[in-house]
């Protein structure tokens, strides 16, 4: 039977199923778990079944995924642990001033938020229901306020720790350590980046970010009283990725200090509860379920492609893409866009990687750096639309007055930016890669 | 119908009260593993068990809540048309797709059965420490998920038959669950 299918069209077959089902609603894990089973029957028989089960166990004995609870507890104790109101609070009476100033502070706050946390949502919804109110209060244009938070929130997964950086090495088989290490720099860029996008619009239009009237604003006594706000984050970044740049502890270790400090700036707050841990328990428990079962059809399903041979003619494909290497990758990029537009990034990651990585090698491409691009590209799904995470996080704490419509064209100025942050990073792949050589040289 | 729906509520009540329970599983895995780093550097001396412990307890932690999930209907999927389907519309096509959900879920049961038979058999134990802790009892664990996923699967799949003959579907009985403290779907 096997042998009267064409690998082409059984290629097609698999992907054109894949995307069909995908798009007909059909949760991703059920999708990917069910052709596995489909396609390696046709291509092993019955008797390559046990491979089903013995990924799932291979899965459960995965250290490093253990990051993946630990992070996302983190991430859940920090968003109701006061911190940010704290930082917001600072950033409102050192930025208020300067036109714009509320849009940059709250960016800047979303990427100490995204040094805390390996995930993106939190972010998105500490600020919209934080600094959002208090922008659209003082008269700041609602897209660019918007967009500002759809942006800065998205940089949870670029600027370490970060859940799908985890996912990343484990397909990959790269350093988390260098991953992580890989993303500050980007990190950081994107920040520069975007604070500058709102600082020259704002100064040209002063009417979308209005400045603080004169009187509003704060004293040199209360402005450094406020930066106190920022010992406990910075305490809590020094804490997680000091154990892990300095070879402290593992990865999953320092998932684990970082819980520490999670409840340690809770506690400091007085906003530390049984009633808080518990919450965050399940949210936790159903995050990491909904993500390690994908993980785990996703497996079943890079086997079922991995046996059918399908390597070779999709790299063969490839090679119709005109401009070599460079080709290649922006072709991957552009997939990587359109699927963001409809998919979450654990799916797409799950679902490409197997696809993409053989080109990746293929062409000797830096396997960190191009987890970078890949990261990047994944920001910017979680905030285009129609399905973009941050898009719907913000609308749930968004006040009334603000549409979806809104929220929707508010992306665009800030995925632009974007993009060009990504162009930077390919032109100058040092902006990624200085830190991880700089730290991992001599170990 | 009763006896149906007494059926899938008792299921759909075990899923939630499993997750309940072992979501509180992450303290454990905190402890742990931050329990070894400070051994490590304060006394000079690991816990030889303690990584190990957290990665079989992080196994079952981590495929356990597939029913539980299922039943919140939260498992990852593209809206982008489904959500503009009507409910009957939903259910058909739901139907038509579940044999995905079978044929996936089914071979885990068969198959993890004969992997954790197996491992029984042998009281099969880890070597990768001095410690040798038993195996057998996660292996079996995978059967147990994939048998809780399996069944509240059967449960939506009842439902959405109800829903396509025009019956009234109890909520609290066949999903979607909403507990906790936000009735929101939850996404990565």
């Amino acid at each position: 039977m096997y042998d009267l299918l064409s690998i082409e069209f059984l290629t097609l077959l698999f992907f054109g199923l894949l995307f069909g089902f995908i798009m007909l609603g059909v949760p991703l894990a059920f999708v990917l778990g069910g052709l596995s089973v489909i396609f390696l029957y046709f291509e092993q028989g019955p008797i390559a079944f046990y491979l089903i089960a013995s990924k799932m166990w291979d899965l459960m004995e995965t250290s490093s995924l253990i990051a993946i609870p630990l992070y996302i507890f983190m991430a859940m104790l920090l968003e109701r642990s006061g911190v940010a109101h704290d930082l917001y609070r600072m950033m409102h009476l050192w930025w208020g001033g300067v036109r714009g100033g509320l849009a940059i502070g709250t960016v800047a706050i979303c990427a100490i938020f995204a040094a805390m946390s390996g995930i993106s949502g939190a972010a998105v919804v500490t600020m919209g229901t934080i600094a959002l109110p208090q922008m659209l209060e003082r008269g700041y244009d609602k897209r660019l306020a918007l967009g500002a938070i759809n942006a800065g929130g998205g940089w949870g997964i670029l600027i370490p720790p970060s859940i799908l950086m985890v996912l990343y090495a484990l397909i990959t088989e790269v350093s988390i350590g260098k991953l992580f290490a890989a993303g500050v720099g980007p990190g950081l860029l994107l920040f520069v980046m975007v604070s500058i996008y709102i600082g020259v619009r704002c100064w040209l239009q002063p009417h979308l970010g209005p400045s603080l009237p004169p009187e509003e604003r704060a004293s040199w006594g209360e402005k450094f009283s406020a930066l106190s706000s920022v010992f406990l984050p910075i305490f809590i970044i020094f804490i997680v990725l000091g154990a892990i740049f300095t070879g402290v502890a593992t990865v999953t270790e320092a998932a684990a200090v970082g819980v520490f400090g999670a409840l340690v700036a809770s506690a400091v707050n007085r906003k530390l509860s049984w009633q808080v841990i518990s919450e965050s328990a399940l949210r936790t428990f159903r995050l990491t379920t909904i993500i390690t079962w994908i993980v785990f059809a996703a497996h079943a399903y890079s086997t079922a492609y991995t046996a059918m041979g399908a390597e070779a003619f999709i790299t063969g494909l490839t090679e119709l893409i005109p401009g070599g290497k460079w080709g290649a990758l922006g072709f991957m990029m552009f997939v990587l866009f359109l699927l963001g537009m409809v998919l979450d990034p654990v799916g797409i990651m799950l679902i490409t990687l197997p696809v993409f990585l053989p080109l990746v090698r293929l062409h000797g491409f830096d396997e960190v750096w191009f987890g970078i691009l890949f990261v990047v590209m994944m920001e910017i799904s979680y905030m285009t639309p129609p399905f973009g995470f941050n898009l719907f996080y913000l609308r749930s704490v968004a006040p009334p007055s603000v549409s979806m419509k809104d929220i929707y064209w508010s992306v665009g100025p800030y995925t632009v930016v974007e993009l060009m942050g990504l162009f930077i990073i390919v032109l100058f792949p040092a902006v990624a890669l200085w830190l991880p050589d700089l730290i991992f040289a001599t170990r | 119908m009763g006896a149906i729906t007494m059926f899938a509520r008792t299921f759909t009540t075990l899923n939630a009260r499993i997750a309940r329970v072992v979501s509180y599983v992450v303290l454990l895995l905190f402890v742990f593993l931050l329990g070894d780093v400070v051994m490590r550097y304060l006394t000079e001396s690991p816990i030889s068990w303690s990584a190990e412990a957290s990665k079989l307890i992080f196994g079952v932690y981590a495929i356990i809540g597939g029913g539980y999930i299922l039943a919140r209907r939260d498992h990852v999927n593209v809206d982008l048309f489904y959500s503009n389907f009507s409910p009957r519309k939903k259910a058909v096509v739901d139907i038509s797709t579940s044999f995905l959900f079978f044929l996936f879920i089914g071979v885990l049961v068969v198959q993890s059965f004969s992997l954790a038979s197996d491992s029984v058999a042998r009281m099969e134990v880890s070597y990768e420490t001095t410690w040798r802790p038993w195996i057998w009892p996660s292996k079996c664990m995978i059967v147990v998920a994939a048998a809780l996923l399996l069944i509240q699967g059967i449960i939506k799949l009842i439902a959405d038959i109800m829903i396509v003959m025009g019956m009234e579907v109890d909520e609290d009985a066949y999903g979607p669950l909403r507990d906790g403290e936000d009735g929101e779907k939850e996404s990565v």
